[in-house]
């Protein structure tokens, strides 16, 4: 029977995981400073995706925002506020959406207009600058998924008050209308309100809303109010109000829309849909922008706040480069130290330098590896316990309290895999590749 | 082990190139530290400026009590009276914390141009105040590029003209009056009937600084005044850059035909003094018969955007800190360990010298101090260096809630640095005593006949 001689590689490997089975105890701190290096990475990843999606999700919901959006080019410029007929939704340019959105029902949940219009509010000798949001109603209940409630206190607009409105909190208090009930509004389970008509009072049981017209008009119309609810953001909350959409329509005297939001069964179909949308406006000749609302003016904060977090996030990622690569480092340069002489037999038995080179990169990697495991277990934990811990914390321009959630970042703990093994074996690398440059007789008589 | 010191900085020279490795990775944390330290210290003192100074609030900020609430929807009810207002500025005027104080009046109008209007925020200002504040050293120090004015100056530079106001930029742009006073000084003036369904309407408006003010006063009539602009800025939040505008106090007094103020901004020499100041002020004044709700600065309800934005990046800071903390401990443990193993054989030796536990345990942990320190010096370098570098580049980014960009600053503070070195210090030690700890109560024999080391 001939005699099997195991290929090179299969030697490495098996030489590598002996001596790290041997080697543990010197390995320990650089194991468990990889594996918190793989913990950090992929808590503060998992924070900020799970920040994102819950805040796209409030926001989406909240504001009733669609997968697809259309809207005229420049209507988010000040130029739309001094001309803002000019960039309004026609009602021809209406029709041609409708149409589409009835060939693509089956791709379509709701499609709400909106109409947006900046003027101010007056009750009883207090006045504010307001937002003045207007929309359709029953298309808006089913955009709001689970905030169908909005209200924190009266109710969400309905279509047999044509002149009611829903103030901000904010608002309100500046025109002197509050919540009255003491009861917790929001669903623990849902973080939305619970669909409960919670009493409020108003020093007026309506207000004066004044806009100008898209040609330059005053017009004044009065809403009576209905409900109140928080707008998400604190600028937001003391300046916005919703009304149904023939309303705003009526105050500004148009028929013209500011927004089509078109919401999808299937949310990833948006790239899709806003393509096919694009072509049929361009085929029409209609000039109309179809966007996805993150890329918008409005989404402006949110991505301020995710880029303040991305940049925390480099911080973190290069200090644990620097520390977890020395950390391997000089554990390897003593492993390697200690095995010079072990290095010179392997030399003259016929390995060759890359060999060598090699042993000790697979000796790091399967470091990094079984760090990385630790630091998978350890996230998995943490990450549990912060979800239930329902931690909650204030953030800046946010009105309501966020709750801390960690999310289960599968793309963190891929990459956290890959980059402390990376780290791992350029530090083994650079820590051999001194001693495997050794004359073979130097590296034997080494000790 | 009176050469303690001495011998422990001898020992670390034997494995220079590992100990390196373990002060530079020291080093490097500590460097992160102090840059994420001293960016925290920047943006405090910038959003505090911006909070007292920029947004007219003072560092105790005193409406009548429940006017924080209340005084824009009852606004004769909650509002601070003639009487009120003086017994305020009495108390703070003998009170030597207090630098100065002033009184403000807000309200909600609308801006006109002859052709349109857009509702905006009106701010009054005693014009002497206003002029303290943008010249405080506070300001200049932090805030200097949102406090000057992107055109023309302050209202203040014009005591002969009552109807000055400043205009937010965006305000301005709405309005088509791309040009304030001084630059509209001799241009042909204006028709007194404005073309404005025409193209003659954005040449006709920009040829005054000229705007129109209208607002419901308290009791529900219409009034309106004339006011020139003479600066445009950009207000310290972002929701305010298209509908902002400061008028002097006198004016807008006039204009809600009303003698109350909301409020009066106190701004003392200590912001640590804003807290203790509202307390005495509050008590003061009860004695006198007038209710009053004095907040500090940092009090939520009165400065949510400085406090929320504070607190979040305060635990963000604080993650990073404990994260770079506990490698940085590890990464020690790491160092002591392989010198420990390494050196058994010598442990044992002292020990037969008559070196106690504690003393052998005392000797390595100094070793470990000293690299510490080391790498703490060569960090706090790195760190400042790197701060220099940041400052120079003039790197800008726009942080959320602020109009535009500012520029990326990281200010070192002499205490910052200090807290965080006092921070990792005890970490390190104690991360080599856990090491020593264990090896020397190990039995001699086993010290000395030890394989390794």
């Amino acid at each position: 029977m001939p005699l099997q001689v195991p290929h090179a590689s299969q030697l490495i490997v098996k030489v590598a995981f002996r001596n790290v089975r041997r080697n543990w105890r010197h390995s320990i701190a650089a194991l468990a400073t990889l594996a918190v290096g793989f913990l950090a990475l992929a808590l503060f990843q998992g924070y900020i995706e799970a920040f994102l999606r819950s805040q796209l999700d409030v926001i989406y919901s909240r504001i009733m925002i669609g997968e697809v959006m259309v809207q005229k080019q420049g209507s988010g410029k000040r130029e739309a506020r001094i001309h803002p007929e000019k960039y309004w939704i026609s009602e021809s340019e209406q029709k041609f959406l409708d149409r589409w959105v009835a060939e693509h029902q089956a791709a379509v949940k709701t499609n709400v207009r909106t109409l947006l219009l900046i003027g101010m509010a007056h009750m009883g000798g207090s006045s504010a600058q307001v937002i003045v949001w207007g929309h359709d109603i029953p298309e808006g209940q089913i955009a709001r998924r689970k905030w169908a409630w909005n209200t924190w206190a009266g109710h969400p607009l309905r279509e047999t008050e044509p002149s009611g409105t829903i103030l901000a909190l904010g608002l309100a208090e500046i025109l002197g209308c509050s919540v009255t009930s003491e009861e917790p509004v929001l669903d623990p389970v849902t973080a939305a309100p619970r669909p409960i008509e919670r009493p409020f009072q108003c020093k007026q049981p309506s207000l004066m809303l004044t806009v100008t017209s898209g040609r330059g008009r005053t017009n004044a119309l009065e809403a009576d109010v209905v409900g109140l609810t928080r707008a998400g953001s604190r600028d937001f909350d003391e300046h916005l109000l919703w009304v149904p959409i023939r309303f705003a329509q009526d105050l500004a005297s148009t028929r013209g829309v500011s927004q089509y939001m078109i919401v999808l069964n299937r949310p990833s179909e948006g790239p899709k849909l806003r393509a096919e949308l694009r072509a049929a406006l361009a085929q029409a000749g209609i000039q109309l922008e179809v966007v996805d609302w993150i890329d918008t003016e409005g989404a402006d904060l949110l991505r301020r706040g995710i880029d303040l977090l991305t940049v925390f996030r480099g911080l973190v990622f290069i200090v644990i480069l620097v520390i977890a690569g020395a950390a391997v480092l000089t554990t390897m340069m003593k492993t390697v130290r200690e095995r010079t002489r072990e290095i010179g037999t392997l030399r003259s038995l016929g390995y060759l330098r890359r060999h060598i080179l090699a042993l000790f990169a697979v000796e790091s990697a399967m470091l990094a590896i079984l760090a990385g495991c630790i630091g998978l277990v350890s996230s998995v934990a943490v990450t549990f316990a912060i979800n239930t811990a329902t931690i909650t914390y204030k953030g800046g321009l946010l009105a309501d309290a966020i709750p801390l959630r960690v999310g289960y970042s599968y793309a963190a703990y891929a990459w956290g895999f890959v980059f402390l093994s990376v780290v791992a074996v350029l530090a083994a690398l650079l820590a051999a590749s001194g001693v495997t440059r050794l004359r073979i007789a130097d590296a034997l008589s080494d000790g | 082990m009176e050469r303690a010191w001495a011998v422990a900085a001898r020992n670390l020279r034997r494995n220079r190139r590992r100990n390196l490795a373990t002060a530079l990775a020291v080093a490097f944390g500590f460097a992160g530290l102090v840059l994420i330290g001293c960016y925290g210290n920047r943006v405090e003192q910038f959003l505090r400026t911006n909070a007292v100074y920029l947004q007219h609030s003072g560092h105790v900020t005193v409406f009548l009590e429940n006017g924080l609430h209340k005084a824009s929807a009852e606004p004769e009810k909650f509002q601070l009276k003639p009487a009120a207002q003086q017994k305020i500025l009495a108390w703070a005027a003998q009170d030597r914390r207090v630098e100065f104080a002033a009184r403000y009046l807000r309200g909600v109008g609308l801006a006109g141009n002859g052709c349109g209007t857009h509702p905006t925020r009106l701010l009054g200002i005693e014009p002497s105040a206003l002029q303290r504040i943008l010249h405080h050293s506070e300001v200049a120090k932090w805030s200097d590029e949102i406090a000057r004015p992107v055109k023309g100056r302050w209202m203040d530079a014009y005591p002969s003209l009552p109807q000055a106001v400043a205009v937010s930029e965006g305000l301005s742009l709405l309005l088509q009056k791309p040009r304030v006073h001084d630059e509209a000084v001799g241009l042909p003036p204006a028709p007194l009937i404005l073309h404005c369904d025409t193209d003659q309407r954005v040449d006709e408006l920009g040829r005054d600084a000229n705007v129109q003010l209208a607002a419901i006063t308290y009791d529900g009539s219409l009034n309106a005044v004339d006011a020139e602009m003479v600066a445009t800025f950009h207000p310290s939040e972002t929701l305010g850059e298209d509908g902002t505008m400061y008028t002097s106090l006198a004016m807008l007094q006039t204009l809600f035909a009303t003698d109350q103020a909301t409020y009066v901004g106190l701004f003392l020499h200590n912001e640590k003094d804003a807290q203790a100041v509202a307390r005495d002020l509050t008590a003061a004044l009860a004695k006198d018969g007038l209710a009053v709700e004095a907040l500090p600065y940092h009090d939520e309800r009165s400065k949510p955007y400085y406090v929320g934005t504070m607190a979040f990046l305060g635990a963000v800071a604080g993650f990073i800190t404990l994260l770079v903390e506990l490698v940085l401990a590890l990464t020690v443990l790491g160092a002591m360990t392989l010198t420990i193993l390494e050196r058994t054989r010598e442990i044992g030796t002292w020990r037969a010298l008559g070196f106690t536990r504690g003393q052998v345990t005392a000797l390595i942990v100094r070793e470990a101090l000293i690299l510490s320190l080391l790498g703490l010096c060569v960090g706090l370098l790195l760190g400042l260096l790197a701060s220099l570098a940041i400052n120079a580049s003039g790197i800008r980014f726009a942080p959320p809630g602020v109009p535009g960009t500012i520029p990326l600053i990281i200010v070192p503070a002499a205490w910052i640095c200090a807290l965080q070195a006092a921070i990792v210090i005890p970490g390190l030690g104690l991360a080599a005593w856990i090491v020593v700890r264990a090896q020397v109560k190990r039995n001699l024999v086993d010290l000395l006949t030890s394989q390794t080391g």
